[in-house]
């Protein structure tokens, strides 16, 4: 009994001591990796105020983009892709390739919608965090917003190329009547 | 005999019974109200936790600071045809131009806007956080 004690005093105290170290160990690696240029940091703290507002402008604008995009984007699905799959279906003519189009659509859709919330949650955060007081931080913040941007830019150029594909199939298809 | 007994033995239990009621239903009274007011609290933060945290809070236009504009409306309604194909019927070519000539609207509303969601609105020199390179 002394002895599964002793070892469980033992396992408890490696056990925190590795927590210890491991979180000493992450803070180090996040430390090393902002090596932003004093200049920088300096001109957020500087012009917090400013960067607040246009990051303000910036979501109602994305906000705006999101409406118009998403509207025609379900228009393209509810009006034009189904109903015309559904009448290749009935009349038995099977084109893979619109088929493949109306999978790939409507699966980027559901990502587009995904990654504009993601993106909108990093954009409320950066506009709440106190650009004045915490630069690091804010730059931080600022990087992880630049991405999800990014990823909605590419889902956003890949649907519209799905349109004009879309376009050549159908095209193509009435080519071939 | 024996019952009149009962009887003036019963009188002094609803005698009681009666002292009792108007405090016991006012106590009764505070705490439903009480309770309602902390339902509605529960339910309402909860609400508006699944609202936040489903990322629906940030779909809805609906909210201060998001209302679209009078002319954003006019643009939407002016760029909705409202062409819907037909899911029956034999295929027709001509139909098929019809629909064509639709889905290049489309197109070309979604060209209108030109690299949605690009970088450069986000970039260093965009929010003011670094001066614009020279180019040499």
């Amino acid at each position: 009994m002394k002895q599964q004690a002793k070892w469980l005093r033992f396992g408890i105290g490696a056990a925190v001591t590795g927590i210890v170290l491991a979180g000493f160990g992450v803070s180090k690696a996040v430390f090393a990796d902002d090596n932003v240029d004093q200049a920088v940091l300096d001109n957020i703290s500087q012009n917090c105020s400013s960067i607040k507002q246009s990051l303000t402008d910036l979501q109602r604008a994305d906000s705006r983009t999101r409406a118009y995009l998403g509207s025609a984007y379900e228009s393209v699905v509810r009006d034009f892709i189904t109903p015309l799959n559904l009448r290749l279906v009935k009349n038995n003519r099977v084109d893979t390739k619109l088929f493949e189009i109306q999978g790939d659509f409507s699966s980027q859709q559901a990502d587009f919608r995904t990654e504009y919330t993601a993106y909108m949650r990093e954009l409320e955060g950066l506009i709440a965090m106190d650009c004045g007081g915490h630069p690091q931080e804010f730059y931080r913040q600022l990087e992880k917003t630049r991405e999800h941007r990014t990823k909605l830019h590419n889902l956003a150029e890949s649907l519209n190329k799905l349109v004009s594909a879309q376009y050549q199939g159908v095209a193509s298809l009435k080519g071939d009547l | 005999m024996a019952n009149n007994t009962a009887i003036e033995q019963k009188k002094p239990s609803s005698l009681m019974v009666v002292k009792k009621k108007p405090e016991q239903g006012a106590r009764n009274l505070t705490l439903l109200g009480v309770g309602a007011i902390l339902i509605a609290i529960v339910a309402t933060s909860l609400e508006l936790w699944i609202y936040r945290e489903t990322g629906d809070i940030y779909l809805d236009r609906s909210r201060p600071g998001f209302l679209p504009d009078a002319e954003e409306v006019e643009e939407d309604t002016e760029a909705d045809s409202g062409y819907i194909y037909p899911e029956n019927g034999a295929l027709d070519a001509s139909e098929l131009d019809d629909y064509l000539r639709e889905l290049k609207k489309v197109e070309e509303s979604l060209n209108k806007i030109q690299n949605p969601y690009g970088s450069n609105a986000l970039s260093n020199e965009s929010l003011g956080i670094e001066a614009a390179k020279e180019q040499e």
